[in-house]
């Protein structure tokens, strides 16, 4: 049973230097040279093929710009492939905890955050009933659920965001470095709630530079390289892999290991 | 698959809608005093009319559980079918003696939007049982990029996402009166206001106009705030909230439709007061015209929702637009008939301001509740035509441009 399946995927982003919105600007730059919009193309992944199963949990591993968080932004649906396709199963629920607690409105007590937010990830006013007193107690902001959100400290407003992510039984988890912010507290009740989902066999996506934390929550492990997949297998010869690339790297500079794939294979 | 009404109902259900909407044409034609006199003739011909409606429904295979092509066209030949063919035999057997030939036209647009609305009602209904009864998710791969770039692809999201609909319009009111001790009442301050300093002008400054003109100012006066602030709302729908966008994935076309149902809940909470008061105020009598009241505020909703999808989608990539619409909104207002009569405008120009975005409706709603007639054909048309195609002109281009918001801003 497949979850997410990548065929081919690439994603290119225009980097605009400058870049503007004003009509003005961009008629001035048919002047100006100077001033004219250039464009760099920036293939931020390259033609990644994947088959993820339903209850598994991948963790991505690469540097930074190996194209992890784009891979994980078009499984949430926020940008679309360039070219290539990429499945997911329908009605799939894709809970994101790239960013937490986004789309909260200052003005908003906690409990029209909770429903708006809920809202936001497609749920049905009965849905969102049925969790409501989950997300609350979850989040241990009982007292506060009524004080709008400009009033919370900031691990509040991330306490909250959390609990909302973690209780729209999601599917299909996107975590990206998640577990290294916040107190000890909430690092332990995000531990809980990965193992949680993991023991329900949900299907998780794992972004991370820390090993541990992959070793802690990952059956299998993906680098990704300048956007292309070097490297998918287990969790060990994966962190090897990776550990081997970054000293690589650092004693050759900048060199392809494509080959490297093929040896890992 | 989606399993379609049983039979029998949907016969039953059809006859219903087939009586009444015989019974409303003759209404929409007759208006006034001419009615008791045609309506014995249609209770006469209704069994005629409904019968063959149904006996076409049934030979064009409406009723099949599971029809091949598509089971909504074959409603629509089968209300065509089945007036023109009962008409034939009107004709023949009474030779349209005390019958309306036009009361057949409204009947078949009445009787196939009555047939095709509650299937369309049932096939979503159905269709969201359907999704709700296979989260946890399906077996089928789905590429949502793909699937998001169809307009029923785009019906059926925003249809699974009505709730967050709701919560958005909810959200705006409940902004905008929380902290203010009036709250609600000072939507209402600015109508009054303007009832204040219209009434000032117009009959004890410039001394042009009765009392009762005023009822005629704010009528378009409330009606072109309502379009104006949803369309200089609209332009933030999508730049306002870039950090949502680059989040979460939601169909983006509930963002500017959400602000112009935002405003379109101000202006019903808004008339709702001010209507009644004025109706009696001024001695407006009540009138059969002031029924098509929803038809037109309808029309105006789906045309203010189509120029929000395109100025919501504009703004993403010029933020020119905010200053542009400020402008053409100020000209707007002017080649509208709000603060004069179409009446007064010259001949050669009179169809050029009717052609003004929002003139056929206030125009209309003017000609509904204010001189309380039925509005013109040609009123009609425009009105139709710009909402149809304000509607279809922003799906086409949020439906194009919405995979690059997340980029874009």
């Amino acid at each position: 049973m497949t979850a997410i399946e990548a065929q081919a995927v690439s994603k290119r982003f225009l980097l605009r230097h400058n870049a503007s919105v004003e009509l003005k600007v961009r008629f001035l730059g048919i002047l100006h040279s100077e001033r004219r919009e250039t464009v760099e193309e920036f293939w931020a992944l390259k033609g990644v093929s994947l088959t993820i199963k339903r209850g598994e949990a991948v963790g991505l591993v690469g540097r930074n710009g190996s194209g992890k968080s784009t891979f994980l932004k078009l499984v949430a649906g926020t940008h679309r492939p360039t070219s290539g396709h990429l499945l997911v199963a329908r009605n799939a629920r894709i809970a994101s905890m790239i960013e937490l607690g986004v789309g909260f409105h200052p003005e908003l007590t906690g409990r029209e955050n909770v429903l708006l937010n809920a809202a936001i990830h497609g749920l049905t006013r009965a849905e969102i009933d049925a969790i409501y007193p989950a997300i609350v107690e979850y989040s241990g902001l009982e007292h506060f659920i009524d004080v709008p959100i400009k009033n919370y400290s900031s691990g509040m407003h991330m306490r909250l965001g959390f609990a909302v992510a973690a209780n729209l039984d999601p599917d299909i988890l996107l975590l990206d470095e998640i577990l290294a912010v916040g107190d000890a507290d909430f690092r332990q009740r995000c531990n809980g709630t990965v193992e949680e989902f993991l023991d329900k066999g949900k299907t998780i996506l794992f972004v991370s530079h820390d090993s541990e934390a992959v070793r802690a929550i990952c059956h299998r492990v993906c680098v990704l390289e300048q956007g292309e997949l070097v490297f998918d297998g287990g969790v060990e010869d994966g962190l090897s892999f990776y550990d081997r690339l970054l000293t690589h790297r650092a004693d050759h500079g900048d060199v392809r290991i494509r080959p490297a794939l093929r040896e890992s294979n | 698959m989606i399993q379609r009404p049983a039979r029998l109902f949907s016969l039953l259900l059809d006859a219903a809608f087939g009586v009444c909407s015989y019974l409303a044409s003759y209404f929409l034609r007759f208006p006034g005093g001419e009615l008791p006199t045609f309506l014995p003739t249609m209770w006469t011909t209704v069994p005629v009319v409904v019968g063959s409606q149904l006996i076409s429904l049934l030979a064009v295979r409406a009723y099949v559980p599971q029809p091949r092509s598509s089971w909504l066209f074959r409603v629509v030949v089968g209300a065509l079918l089945g007036t023109a063919g009962s008409s034939l035999v009107i004709g023949v057997a009474l030779g349209f003696e005390g019958v309306s030939r036009a009361a057949f036209v409204a009947d078949v647009l009445l009787f196939s939007i009555a047939a095709l609305g509650w299937r369309g009602i049932w096939v979503l209904r159905a269709r969201a049982r359907l999704d709700d009864g296979t989260h946890p998710a399906s077996l089928e791969l789905v590429d949502r990029a793909e699937e998001m770039t169809t307009l029923r692809g785009v019906v059926m999201s925003l249809y699974r996402y009505r709730e967050l609909l709701r919560s958005l319009v909810l959200k705006d009111l409940k902004l905008k009166y929380r902290g203010s001790v009036f709250g609600f009442l000072w939507s209402l301050a600015n109508p009054l206001l303007m009832i204040v300093v219209y009434t000032v002008a117009f009959t004890v400054i410039l001394r042009v106009r009765t009392q009762q003109f005023v009822f005629y100012l704010l009528l378009g006066q409330l009606a072109w705030t309502f379009f104006a602030s949803s369309a200089a709302m609209s332009t933030g729908a999508i730049v306002d909230n870039a950090p949502l966008i680059r989040s979460v994935f939601f169909p983006r076309a509930i963002l500017p439709i959400g602000t112009v149902l935002f405003n379109l809940a101000q202006y019903l909470l808004t008339i709702s007061v001010f209507l009644p008061v004025m109706l009696t105020w001024y001695g407006v009598p009540l009138s059969a015209p002031m029924l098509l009241f929803p038809a037109f505020l309808g029309l105006q909703a789906l045309f203010s929702i189509g120029v929000a999808l395109i100025l919501a989608t504009l703004t993403a990539f010029f933020r020119d637009v905010r200053h542009l619409l400020d402008v053409a909104l100020a000209v707007l207002f002017w080649t509208t008939p709000i603060l004069y009569e179409l009446a007064q405008v010259p001949e050669r120009l009179r169809l050029l301001i009717l052609l003004s975005p929002m003139s056929p409706f206030i125009v209309a709603y003017q000609q509904l509740f204010f001189y309380r007639q039925w509005p013109e054909a040609t009123v009609w048309l425009i009105a139709g035509t710009y909402a149809v195609g304000a509607f279809v002109i922003g799906a086409t281009l949020i439906l194009a441009f919405e995979d690059r918001f997340s980029e874009q801003l």
